[in-house]
């Protein structure tokens, strides 16, 4: 296990600058954010530029191993948007071949729901746009994790009530399941499972061998703050104790906020003094 | 559909007084609460006292159709003794609702919030064990069971599906009834539990469909489980009335209203005949 964290959490670096004050700093690891993707896309030549800054993740010793893809529609029944959020996808995923990414991380939105019905046809769009793009996957090299996500507790409702799907484990290994490909696992978002009250070392058990990719950070308990581990209520030694047991090798990736607005000095003290943190934990720390 | 009314909520009363008291303001059909039925299976002469009902409804004119099962009762506890013990109650309850001419025994559909999902399968085997030998037994009796639809849990909650509680939609019932496989297990269905849940009414009912034989009818705000009288939640009545009649409820519209008590007697029953008259006024619509 390498620590590592999202590209975002110093936006106003730009990627590059990010990324080069990360690896300053001792990041070994790094997620490539959705807004950096979209501007590697959107760039003059995106193959060029994908391939300049997979060269510069790898000349500064880092490694890039996942990234947070479009939050798509994969359940939408507006097969025009689904197919043009898919189709997305798969332009990106085929960026992030070339900047040697090997997981691309995916929400498993469907909305909600109104009737049952609606309900089976969303459960069955949702497995096939996971098909899909993991059958694409599978033919680059690559990797795609679904990731939990969390009940609302307010107005949304659907057919299941105050449910979304994705919320728990199993949720996530029934798509899997279905959709029944190597190259298809689970992107565990830590702060989500606190939302939803599953025990962090649960969750993970619950994901073992399935667990590909890495969404670490805290909260309180009553909303997705995406702050850095022992600022939130989360059990962190449970959760590296977890992550052990199950032997995953992979990233330990914060996906926490950024400190947008601050001077740059102030923001990469705060992300040095985070990763000292995760160093900590990872090495042990606050073990009772 | 008739109006009923769930017998605890004149508690302090005997069984017999409860239904005499209530019929006297004008209620024709009512569910015998857990409470209750507690009080004749433990009186000194249980068949008695079951006979005695019986007989005080047929003076009356009225029909009990529906009684509440044990409410405690954790037909899948990972505590064997505990588990029995329920179990055996709830039979014993069963075959005194026979004596007393109900038809129907609404029921819970347990569970601990199991830390792990080796734990949670064990108790979905425990439950499924469980209401098959209730439904063996009830089948003995001419009785059916109503499995009760619950609400999830708060957010400080901790489980191995978070605040997720077994029942607390209308598919999960249906899960638990279809691999029972007896065609005497069918659904109560808890609007207010719904509410809670953010299950639309006319939604819930109509994913219950056939299966529906039984109601419970509360309201709330949507924050909590408040058991008001209808009309004093946000539940939208007129659109939940009319899906019973799409699919054909043709059962009694039962009301388990315990917001409402906590009044001298006297006045809960001047309250219940206010609750009577909206109650009709609502399903005269």
């Amino acid at each position: 296990m390498y620590i590592g964290a999202t590209s975002h959490v110093l936006m106003d670096a730009g990627l590059e600058g990010s990324l080069r004050a990360m690896a300053r700093m001792g990041w070994e690891g790094v997620e490539l954010a959705l807004p950096h993707l979209r501007e590697i896309a959107n760039a003059d030549r995106p193959e060029a530029e994908a391939e300049r800054i997979g060269a510069l993740v790898a000349e500064l010793g880092m490694r890039m191993p996942q990234v947070h893809f479009e939050v798509a529609e994969m359940g939408s029944l507006d097969a025009e948007k689904r197919n043009a959020d898919l189709t997305l996808v798969e332009r990106h995923l085929e960026l992030c071949v070339r900047m040697g990414i090997e997981v691309g991380i995916l929400h498993p939105v469907g909305g909600m729901p109104a009737d049952l019905d609606e309900y089976a046809r969303v459960a069955q769009t949702r497995v096939d746009s996971f098909a899909r793009v993991v059958e694409f996957a599978a033919g680059r090299g690559f990797s795609i994790a679904i990731e939990n996500t969390y009940d609302p507790h307010g107005d949304e409702t659907s057919a299941m009530g105050r449910r979304r799907f994705g919320s728990v484990i199993p949720d996530l290994l029934e798509v899997i399941d279905a959709v029944g490909m190597d190259n298809f696992g689970i992107c565990l978002d830590t702060g989500h499972t606190n939302l939803q009250g599953i025990p962090v070392g649960e969750a993970l058990r619950q994901c073992g061998g399935r667990l590909i990719a890495t969404h670490m950070n805290d909260n309180h308990g009553h909303a997705d703050e995406h702050i850095e581990p022992l600022r939130g209520t989360l059990d962190w030694p449970a959760a590296v104790a977890a992550l052990r047991e199950i032997r995953y090798e992979g990233i330990f990736n914060l996906e926490i906020g950024p400190l947008r607005g601050q001077p740059i000095e102030a923001q990469e003290a705060w992300l040095e003094s985070v990763l000292t943190t995760a160093r900590w934990l990872l090495a042990g720390g606050g073990v009772r | 559909m008739t109006p009923a009314l769930w017998t605890a909520i004149v508690v302090e009363l005997s069984p017999t007084e409860a239904v005499r008291a209530l019929a006297g303001i004008g209620w024709e059909a009512f569910e015998l609460s857990t409470e209750h039925l507690v009080m004749i299976a433990e009186a000194e002469a249980p068949e008695q006292a079951a006979d005695d009902l019986r007989d005080v409804a047929e003076e009356l004119g009225v029909a009990i159709p529906q009684a509440h099962l044990l409410i405690q009762a954790n037909v899948a506890a990972a505590d064997d003794e505990a588990r029995e013990r329920d179990l055996a109650t709830v039979m014993r309850q069963i075959v005194l609702c026979e004596r007393m001419g109900i038809e129907v025994g609404v029921i819970h559909p347990g569970g601990e919030r199991p830390a792990t999902l080796d734990e949670e399968r064990a108790e979905r085997a425990r439950r499924l064990e469980s209401f098959a030998r209730l439904a063996g037994h009830a089948a003995q009796h001419g009785f059916a069971l109503a499995v009760e639809n619950m609400t999830d849990a708060s957010r400080a909650t901790r489980g191995a599906l978070g605040q997720r509680s077994f029942g607390a939609t209308i598919p999960e019932l249906h899960e638990l009834i279809d691999a029972v496989g007896a065609d005497n297990v069918g659904i109560c269905l808890d609007v207010g539990h719904g509410n809670v849940q953010g299950l639309d009414m006319a939604e819930s009912v109509r994913q219950c469909g056939e299966r529906l034989i039984a109601l419970h009818i509360q309201d709330n705000d949507g924050s909590s489980d408040q058991h008001l009288a209808p009309t004093r939640g946000s539940i939208d009545w007129e659109a939940g009335i009319a899906a019973l009649r799409e699919i054909g409820f043709e059962g009694i519209f039962n009301l388990e209203i315990p917001g409402e008590r906590g009044l001298p007697v006297e006045l809960t029953l001047a309250r219940m005949e206010g609750v009577l008259a909206a109650t009709q006024w609502l399903l005269s619509r």
